[in-house]
């Protein structure tokens, strides 16, 4: 029952690591009415401390470092994070650059990738969803 | 033979108890699903609100660091009191849960179980839960006036201080006015659409549920359905009792049912249909929606209409 019940209410929290908004469009284009991601139980959440999935878009720069290791640390157990598009994935073309200290799986353990730059909202949709299984199996 | 009949009376109120849970969860769920489908949405499945409600008791709980004990027991008071205050409208005549006061008691709950919450998302420390704190106190303001005002007006036209003996002694005439009010209140209350600038998403986020999280969140959400419950119960009866189907023993819990989910889908209607308001518009439009509803039943009291 517990495993079913975390896959089918999820909760995710989107967080901007400073991607250049394109991710960012498509991610809430998913979460948006058009895909109608409420019949699979996900929601939208204005708070990290709602959250049971971390959905996080951009080439992770200096600056926002703190921050997400912050906002992870206050998602409350158990909790998923998914990179959505190539930077959060792998740094992209910012793979190079001295303000970026990319891969994110270097500082959290990044559970589910969604290539694309930006990725199409039925892609991300079905990272959410795959995360939301690996979700229902943690402890 | 009086401990059968504690034991009888006990087994009643936890059935109660289930009931209102479970009823106030079938108003949210209803009410999301329909919204949906006015969108033109599949939607959650109606038990949709049980699922989250569980999913966050098995979340581990996480606290900010400039929270005090109050926010802590502010989820838990808050959901004793919206329990109460639920579970102290009647809709059959051999409610276990009736007391001569009740209505004050229910007035005092009710007031109570969304005050606390704001208390506790004061005690966080996190500023948008004081935005969404203020907003949320100043619409409590006008709402409560003009629930005291509809709570009098049910004891003046009956001269009954318990909701069970009270309900079924209004005129007509006089009870489709205050069923509407009760039904407009908890449009109000249940922070929808229309009245949700205190937990606008864009400006202040969660509102002052934000740092709230695990069991934490589960108990405050669930008083929340509770709250927007215990008004819509209160019209439901009203009708029933207008009726005359008070007196229908169990089946009249099923016709409360009926009507609360005929109520979600007007709630639904109206949430599909507006955009949210500003908080001194939403105070405005509340003030002016109860305040014409509770004045039309003062009025037809008053000319003694139906009587």
């Amino acid at each position: 029952m517990r495993g079913y019940v975390l896959r089918r209410s999820i909760w995710v929290y989107h967080l901007n690591t400073g991607a250049c908004n394109g991710c960012d469009i498509e991610a809430i284009a998913a979460l948006a009415p058009r895909y109608d991601v409420e019949r699979f139980g996900v929601k939208l959440v204005g708070s990290p401390r709602h959250a049971d999935v971390l959905l996080v878009t951009g080439p992770l720069t200096r600056q926002a470092l703190s921050r997400v290791k912050r906002v992870y640390d206050m998602v409350p157990e158990p909790k998923v994070v998914v990179a959505v598009g190539t930077c959060a994935c792998d740094g992209g073309v910012f793979k190079e650059s001295p303000m970026v200290c990319s891969p994110l799986e270097r500082f959290l353990p990044v559970d589910v990738r969604v290539y694309g730059c930006p990725p199409r909202p039925h892609n991300i949709l079905r990272g959410v969803l795959e995360a939301a299984e690996i979700l229902s199996r943690k402890r | 033979m009086a401990l059968q009949g504690g034991v009888y009376q006990a087994l009643l109120t936890a059935l109660l108890f289930i009931y209102v849970f479970f009823a106030a969860v079938l108003v949210a769920g209803v009410r999301r699903k329909l919204r949906a489908r006015l969108q033109g949405r599949v939607g959650p499945p109606v038990w949709q609100p049980i699922l989250d409600f569980l999913k966050l008791l098995f979340k581990k709980p996480t606290a900010p660091s400039l929270a005090n004990p109050v926010y802590v027991s502010a989820a838990v008071i808050a959901l004793l009191a919206s329990l109460a205050a639920a579970a102290l409208v009647p809709f059959t005549r051999q409610h276990p849960l009736c007391f001569a006061g009740d209505i004050v008691a229910f007035f005092i709950l009710l007031f109570a179980g969304e005050a606390v919450l704001v208390v506790g998302g004061l005690a966080s420390g996190n500023p948008y839960s004081w935005l969404s704190g203020m907003r949320a106190m100043l619409i409590m303001m006008v709402r409560e006036l003009l629930l005291a005002g509809a709570l009098l007006l049910l004891y003046a036209s009956t001269q009954k201080l318990s909701l069970v003996e009270a309900l079924p002694a209004v005129p007509p005439a006089v009870a489709v006015p205050l069923a509407l009010f009760f039904v407009a209140f908890a449009l109000v209350l249940s922070m929808s659409t229309l009245f949700s600038a205190p937990v606008a998403e864009t400006e202040v986020l969660e509102g002052y549920f934000i740092e709230y999280s695990g069991p934490l969140l589960a108990m405050a959400e669930l008083s929340h359905w509770l709250l927007a419950y215990a008004p819509l119960a209160l019209a439901s009866s009203l009708f029933l009792a207008a009726a005359g189907a008070l007196g229908l023993s169990w089946l009249a819990a099923a016709a409360h049912l009926l009507m609360l989910a005929a109520f979600s889908a007007v709630l639904a209607v109206l949430d599909a249909a507006f955009a949210r308001l500003r908080i001194w518009g939403a105070m405005k439009l509340a003030a002016a929606l109860l305040g014409a509803l509770l004045a039309l039943g003062a009025a037809l009291l008053a000319l003694k209409v139906g009587a």
